[in-house]
């Protein structure tokens, strides 16, 4: 793949972490689809 | 040939079919104030605006890269480059808002800069007479996101930004696409040659006649294959003109999922704007998605970003819609059209399920049903206008306390968008708890995926 950002290491590593921080989310008290929250589209700019 | 306006005056250019607005403009015409940077649409050292003429009659202008943007697609409409928006002695008020702000200091992000202004500045004074409408910083973030500027650093550049609203006079002097020159050519056409069918019908048979001609559409993937790897397209086909193209229609398929479908062109707005009603929650940014690109690249030539992924690119993660192509193998006379989910669309690195002569004509972008929830996380280095090194999209649903209908998808981390769907005893079923989110799939991903 040429055209692909940052190291494998990087990519994997940030996966495993977009994962733990969707078993955060997941884990959490309010589960609530209803809010706003509960669908969100957001951008995490990470300089690296 | 291509007939366009050049700040105004009318031009008649010869350029062979895979030279960029920018080739044309330093190379062919001697405007050397739009300058290259990365010749690959990040930078935005190449900014220039791009007018077309709407149904009202007024001339929209977008920003475009012109390093990536094909000189033929300048056919019909209206280029204005940083040379043209000063009249004699007196400055466009982006110009002016620069100097007096001190926005410039090596000067060679300026002319893209100054462009990306300028096209913020025509659109809110369209937008509210001949007075612009006040800035807000989502507006300035989305407009300013494609420019990137090495020495000044953004906080004067930003203060011109919002000095030049306090400006009540316009660039209503700025050339109008010449409706003579709308019409793409349609004479014979040689073996090298730009086309422009304007038909979808003409489209395919284009395609049948050249199946090797390469299709653009934004040109923001496909132009890179000309400024990085230096290939030569003596044929390219153009599909921006294609009126079946550009449409969005709300509709349940037969497996009784609701959603859109989305057709590449026409009001770029439209497609953010069932985007935003597939996806309630969106919390953009900027007024961009904010997944996506600066302004250059997002204008209505292009797809949208990481939902149109026609040629795949690692970086996207696609939700589970569905792809639509035409001009497959003829069935008797007619024009075969197939759908596929577009799991089964990406094949392998750049390869997908598109036959020779195929095109695809839209993409399903289903809705999310109110009970589900959904997360989508990009991970790059600038928050507009960078490819992602890692996306990820999860979907899933509690019931009683249950994970149910889990998918999950990430963007960056194989050759293809990598999914992964829980069944029973996977990550449906499963009690959403410390040890781990989804038990088999998970495990399997951290084993399997090379990224
Ligand atoms: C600065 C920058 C940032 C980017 N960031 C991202 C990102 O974050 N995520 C991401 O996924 N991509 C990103 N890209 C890559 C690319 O811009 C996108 O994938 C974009 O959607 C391509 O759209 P386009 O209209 O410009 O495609 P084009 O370059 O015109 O076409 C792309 C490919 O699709 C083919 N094609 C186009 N239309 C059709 C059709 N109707 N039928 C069949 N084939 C067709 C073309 O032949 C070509 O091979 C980025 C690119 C740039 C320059
Ligand atoms: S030269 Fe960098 S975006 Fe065109
Ligand atoms: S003024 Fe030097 S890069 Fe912007």
């Amino acid at each position: 793949m040429s055209d692909v950002r940052g190291s494998a290491d990087y990519r994997r590593l940030s996966a495993a972490n977009l994962l733990e921080r969707l078993r955060l989310v997941v884990t959490a008290d309010d589960q609530d689809t209803t809010s706003t929250s509960a669908r969100e589209v957001m951008l995490d700019a990470y300089a690296h | 040939m291509i007939d366009f306006l050049l700040n105004g005056q009318p031009r008649r250019c010869e350029a062979s079919p895979d030279t960029s607005v920018l080739e044309l403009l330093r190379d062919t015409l001697g405007q050397t104030g739009t300058k290259e940077g990365c010749a690959s649409g990040d930078c935005g050292a190449c900014t220039v605006a791009i007018g077309e003429g709407d149904a009202a009659g007024k001339t929209r202008y977008h920003a475009a890269n012109a390093c990536i943007t094909p000189a033929h697609q300048l056919q019909g409409r209206a280029l204005v480059t940083v040379e043209g928006l000063a009249r004699g002695e007196t400055l466009h008020p982006a110009q002016a808002a620069m100097v007096e702000h001190h926005g410039s200091q090596c000067g060679f992000c300026t002319p893209g800069i100054v462009m990306s202004l300028f096209t913020l500045h025509e659109s809110q004074r369209q937008e509210d007479g001949e007075r612009p409408a006040p800035l807000t910083p989502e507006r300035l973030e989305a407009a300013l996101g494609g420019n990137l500027c090495r020495c000044t650093g953004y906080r004067p550049i930003r203060d011109a930004a919002l000095a030049m609203g306090d400006s009540p006079r316009g660039a209503s002097r700025v050339a109008r696409p010449s409706p003579d020159a709308a019409a793409p050519a349609t004479e014979a056409t040689p073996e090298a040659a730009f086309i422009q069918p304007t038909t979808l019908e003409a489209l395919i048979a284009e395609r049948r006649a050249h199946p090797e001609a390469p299709i653009v559409a934004g040109g923001t993937d496909l132009w890179l294959e000309v400024t990085q790897r230096l290939a030569r397209f003596p044929r390219v086909v153009d599909i921006t003109r294609v009126d079946e193209l550009a449409a969005l229609e709300e509709t349940t398929l037969e497996d009784g999922r609701a959603g859109w479908w989305i057709w590449r062109r026409g009001d770029v707005r439209a497609p953010g704007a069932a985007v935003r009603r597939a996806l309630p929650g969106v919390r953009p940014p900027a007024a961009s998605s904010g997944l996506g690109p600066g302004a250059q690249p997002r204008h209505p030539g292009r797809q949208h970003r990481q939902r149109l992924p026609h040629r795949r690119h690692p970086a996207g993660a696609a939700r589970p819609g569905r792809a639509a192509m035409a001009g497959g193998p003829r069935d008797g006379d007619g024009m075969a059209e197939r759908e596929l989910p577009l799991d089964d669309f990406f094949l392998d690195y750049k390869k997908t399920a598109l036959r020779e002569g195929e095109v695809i004509r839209a993409i399903f972008l289903p809705r999310t049903e109110p009970e589900r929830h959904l997360k989508v996380w990009k991970l790059s280095k600038r928050r507009e206008d960078d490819i992602s090194a890692v996306l990820g999209a999860f979907a899933w649903r509690i019931e009683e306390g249950v994970l149910r209908d889990v998918r999950l998808a990430f963007g960056g981390m194989a050759a293809i968008p990598a999914t992964r769907r829980g069944r029973r005893g996977d990550a449906g079923g499963a009690v959403p708890q410390r040890g781990g989110l989804c038990g088999g799939p998970c495990r399997r991903w951290r084993r399997t995926s090379s990224p």
